[in-house]
């Protein structure tokens, strides 16, 4: 196995009293999308800021691909941490030019940079007169300038609109075709679930769980059925054999679990038939990653 | 260095607030000797009595003691460059796009000694200009004020980039870099002297005040401070103020949450 992007270990962050990081773990796989997932306050932004020397650990470590980390180490990774900031009196172009003398390169890719999140038009304008949206694209923007291995977005989306969410998908998609590993972090589920190929759950500073999203965030179908003879349907749902994981009554209904895509609606309806059942209710329901998430972090 | 001197640069390259306070600052370097200069030529109307000497060699020490009452002005730019970057998170973010902590505030440090240049430039200017111009000639005696001049306004400057590397904030810094250096050095070294010490002792070597007394008043200075210090041990004291300013600035960027 290749040697992890990022690798965290046992970092703690204090403040004061309030543990915001409590032994967190994890590895970050080269190539991957890795999603930092969490609620709010749950310690993605402190494990970002850590990792990128604006905060420091009360103690643990970190490694980007197995070596210490320096101010150079910075300079090849593209970050946007919590909010865009750029300096308000100067124009977007400027900004970056501030940006791109800082990690020691020429400007010749900042039009390219401006050109991939729709603000070439707008190059001049100054930062201050940015919608919170535009802001966003310009951190973005300035987070592929030399073109890095390795980005870290923050809630990438943030005071995004539909359209703007949509093209930030796309283009962390495509950022990450090209072969990038991406660490995003996220309170949104759906955006991890859309865009990532490994994540790590954090609630109140502590490591939930970690790994492959396939392996974490296991998705079920749900088949939901009723019937008159309630007490006979259950019988009968048992004799259906191993083909799903629970069951599960609630209220008036029962609740068959399957693996994704495994539920055969038909097979269902027609077993309890041939039993003498006839079902009033037959319906699929997916199970949504939120529930998934809840039941991780309330734990 | 020189990296860390153009990023500041492209900082405020473009930064027209800083511009005009700058442009307006040394206009106002002119204007108040200008003021001190005619003063000077009514006074004598009446009295022989040379308050505000203009001529060679004096006015080195004119001009620089009357500049040190504007060393505020630079002051505030100082602590505005440095509260911008907290303001706009930009010192995060400098962090994040690869700068080191130390190279940072090593950036600001620079910047500080680049106002100072600038402050001692024109004071410089303004002395050749009226000395030359009352004259009728050209000289250097007496340009040493000139070099403690230099040491003041890096004293002052650098007191002010460690308020605005404490507070962060520009308001509170600009309100405490005024109140301490007009009235509260005054008001505790006074007091620590007239009523604790019984003697003039203390007050000389406060941050301030012992740059101060490096360039005293053209008029008077010997009487007012009889009892100062020798000129070697005011600079000695004054570099170790600069160098502990720096230090603390330095120390506190690099080991604390930002």
């Amino acid at each position: 196995m290749s040697v992890p992007v990022l690798s965290i270990n046992k970092l703690i962050k204090k403040y004061g009293n309030i543990t915001a990081l409590d032994e967190v773990s994890f590895d970050v796989p080269s190539g991957s999308v890795f999603g930092l997932l969490g609620p709010n306050g749950s310690g993605k932004t402190t494990t970002l800021g850590i990792v990128m020397d604006i905060l420091k650990q009360t103690s643990g470590s970190f490694q980007f691909s197995g070596k210490m980390p320096t101010a150079d180490t910075r300079k090849n990774i593209g970050t946007l941490l919590e909010t865009p900031n750029f300096y308000h009196y100067l124009s977007a172009q400027k900004n970056l030019e501030i940006a791109a003398a800082i990690k020691g390169r020429g400007k010749n890719d900042i039009g390219a940079a401006l050109e991939k999140v729709n603000l070439a038009h707008r190059k001049d304008s100054k930062f201050s007169t940015y919608s919170l949206g535009m802001k966003q694209r310009l951190a973005i923007a300035s987070c592929l300038l030399g073109n890095p291995d390795l980005l870290v977005f923050d809630e990438p989306t943030n005071g995004l609109d539909p359209e703007g969410i949509a093209e930030i998908r796309t283009l962390i998609l495509r950022l990450a075709k090209e072969g990038k590993t991406i660490i995003m972090a996220s309170h949104l589920l759906d955006e991890v679930e859309k865009v990532c190929t490994h994540v790590a759950i954090l609630k109140k500073g502590k490591l939930i769980t970690a790994g492959a999203v396939d392996d974490v965030l296991v998705n079920e179908d749900i088949v939901e059925v009723s019937a008159y003879d309630i007490t006979n349907l259950e019988s009968v749902l048992l004799q259906l054999g191993g083909h799903f994981s629970t069951l599960k009554q609630v209220g008036n209904n029962f609740q068959l679990f399957f693996s994704m895509g495994k539920a055969n609606l038909a097979e269902v309806n027609q077993h309890c038939f041939n039993h003498g059942i006839v079902l009033n209710h037959l319906q699929l329901k997916k199970k949504s990653l939120e529930s998934k998430f809840f039941e991780l972090t309330n734990n | 260095m020189v990296k860390l001197l153009h990023i500041e640069w492209l900082k405020v390259k473009n930064y027209k607030a800083f511009w005009v306070f700058l442009g307006l600052y040394v206009l106002g370097l002119f204007s108040v000797n200008y003021i001190a200069y005619q003063f000077q030529i009514e006074v004598k109307k009446n009295v022989p009595l040379d308050l505000f000497p203009y001529s060679f060699p004096k006015v080195y020490q004119t001009i620089a003691w009357i500049s040190s009452w504007l060393l505020y002005f630079p002051g505030m730019l100082m602590i505005l460059i440095i509260s911008n970057e907290y303001t706009f998170k930009t010192h995060r973010q400098n962090i994040i796009d690869g700068s080191s902590r130390r190279e940072f505030i090593t950036g600001k440090i620079l910047m500080g000694l680049m106002l100072s240049l600038i402050t001692t430039l024109f004071v410089t200017l303004n002395a050749w200009g009226f000395g030359a111009a009352v004259s009728g000639k050209f000289s250097l005696e007496g340009i040493e004020f000139i070099g403690y001049s230099f040491v003041q306004s890096t004293c002052y400057l650098f007191f002010a980039m460690i308020l605005a590397v404490l507070l962060r904030k520009s308001g509170l810094a600009i309100t405490i870099f005024f109140m301490y250096g007009l009235i509260f050095e005054q008001l505790i070294g006074g007091f620590v002297d007239n009523k604790i010490l019984n003697k003039h002792y203390f007050f000389y070597y406060m941050p301030l005040e012992v740059t101060d007394i490096l360039v005293p008043m053209p008029f008077g200075g010997n009487m007012f401070f009889k009892d100062a210090p020798e000129t070697y041990v005011l600079l000695f004291l004054s570099l170790l103020y600069i160098s502990i300013f720096c230090f603390f600035a330095v120390r506190k960027f690099e080991k604390e949450d930002l």
